[in-house]
């Protein structure tokens, strides 16, 4: 019982991180990166694929730092570890 | 709102969204989320040549992430990840350039469509018929064995033509060359083609055709993947055909729901179901994909 009280509260801190990360990276996207991408997507082909994987696995390395920052910030991951048994 | 770069009209939680319920399979169920993603874009009206690049491109991103958690590095099988890659890289570009001429004919939805429903389809029966076997002998799978498709079969030896050459790391010592050849090239050309990882027919084959141990093939594949799609992401961003902004937002829903999956499998204890989860992500991508296909 304590355990599903634990995940409830784990599932709703997480659902509200998650969405307050989405919507900053909408605004964020797409007021200030999509002008300039556009830019170098129409002059210069090889600049915008160059700029489009390093931007690309820049937020992959970013956001999986701020994930598991605020999961751990949270104690999101506790519970998962104290579930974590050898079968 | 319009998306410049691929010039479509539509709401931008759209993207985030699907990331976002695409996350929550993959973190759920452990795999198979990611053959939604080019059937859902493709649905929901991206042009044929921008799901395949932008899928690509947020794929790259995923499976950097992918093998950071799963700390694949530990499991690669260097020489195999060598042997392998050059003719994946090959068989993008191949994949790429097949991509420009369906376009440039006119008939890239089709074409590309029906390969897509086709390689989802068998992909899904094998991993029914690969989940009937398994459950069968097993009640309750660990989370580990989820990730992973099978166990090598006994009795796997060499197959294909000589040359050979050995594998110390997988135990294995003679491999036949032109196989791992045809192998890269094949699952290269899907790559670049449908914008895939080519991960749905390359585990299978490293591990039923090769005879590779499960954790390697996951961990191999994993390095092989994020060089294929990086690559695949480049090459079709050239050609103009990736939605760097699309792929931003897919990517973004996608962290958030791996993460909120991984934490609703242990309430549900879903690895039990993974096994059918494969088989019915693949089936129900087909599904959508032929739905689409139909209505243009």
């Amino acid at each position: 019982m304590h355990k599903d009280r634990f995940l409830i509260r784990n599932l709703i801190v997480a659902l509200l991180l998650s969405g307050l990360v989405i919507v900053l990276y909408l605004a964020v996207i797409l007021d200030i990166v999509t002008a300039p991408l556009l830019d170098l997507y129409a002059r210069s082909p090889l600049r915008y694929a160059v700029t489009t994987l390093l931007v690309v696995l820049g937020q992959a390395i970013l956001l999986e730092w701020l994930t598991s920052g605020l999961s751990a910030r949270f104690r999101l991951e506790r519970f998962d570890r104290s579930n974590d048994r050898p079968r | 709102m319009t998306f410049p770069i691929s010039g479509v009209t539509l709401d931008p939680f759209v993207f985030p969204l699907i990331g976002f319920g695409v996350g929550l399979l993959s973190g759920f169920f452990g795999v198979g989320g990611g053959v939604l993603v080019g059937p859902l874009l493709y649905f929901v009206g991206l042009p044929m040549h921008f799901v395949i690049g932008t899928n690509l491109a947020h794929l790259a991103g995923k499976s950097l992430v992918a093998s950071r958690q799963q700390r694949a590095w530990a499991d690669v099988d260097l020489k195999l990840g060598l042997l392998i890659v050059g003719g994946t890289l090959a068989g993008a570009e191949a994949g790429a350039r097949l991509v420009e001429a369906l376009e440039r004919l006119d008939v890239v939805d089709p074409v590309i469509g029906i390969v897509y429903i086709v390689l989802l389809l068998a992909a899904g029966l094998f991993a029914l018929w690969e989940s009937r076997s398994r459950t069968t002998s097993e009640t309750v799978l660990a989370a580990a064995d989820a990730l992973a498709l099978g166990n090598r079969p006994a009795g796997t030896k060499a197959m294909g033509p000589a040359p050979y050459v050995n594998l110390p790391i997988s135990g294995l010592e003679r491999v036949s060359l032109p196989l791992l050849v045809l192998l890269s090239l094949g699952t290269g050309v899907l790559s670049g083609a449908l914008g895939i990882g080519g991960g749905l027919v390359r585990v299978p084959a490293f591990i039923y055709l090769i005879g590779v141990p499960v954790h390697i093939a996951l961990g191999t594949d994993l390095l092989i993947m994020l060089i294929a799609t990086s690559y695949g992401t480049l090459t079709h961003a050239v050609k103009g055909n990736v939605d760097v902004v699309i792929a931003l937002l897919l990517h973004a829903g996608a962290v958030a729901g791996v993460h909120l999956g991984g934490l609703l499998v242990h309430w549900a204890r879903a690895p039990r179901r993974a096994s059918a989860a494969l088989a019915l992500l693949p089936l129900l991508g087909a599904l959508i994909l032929a739905a689409q296909l139909l209505r243009v």
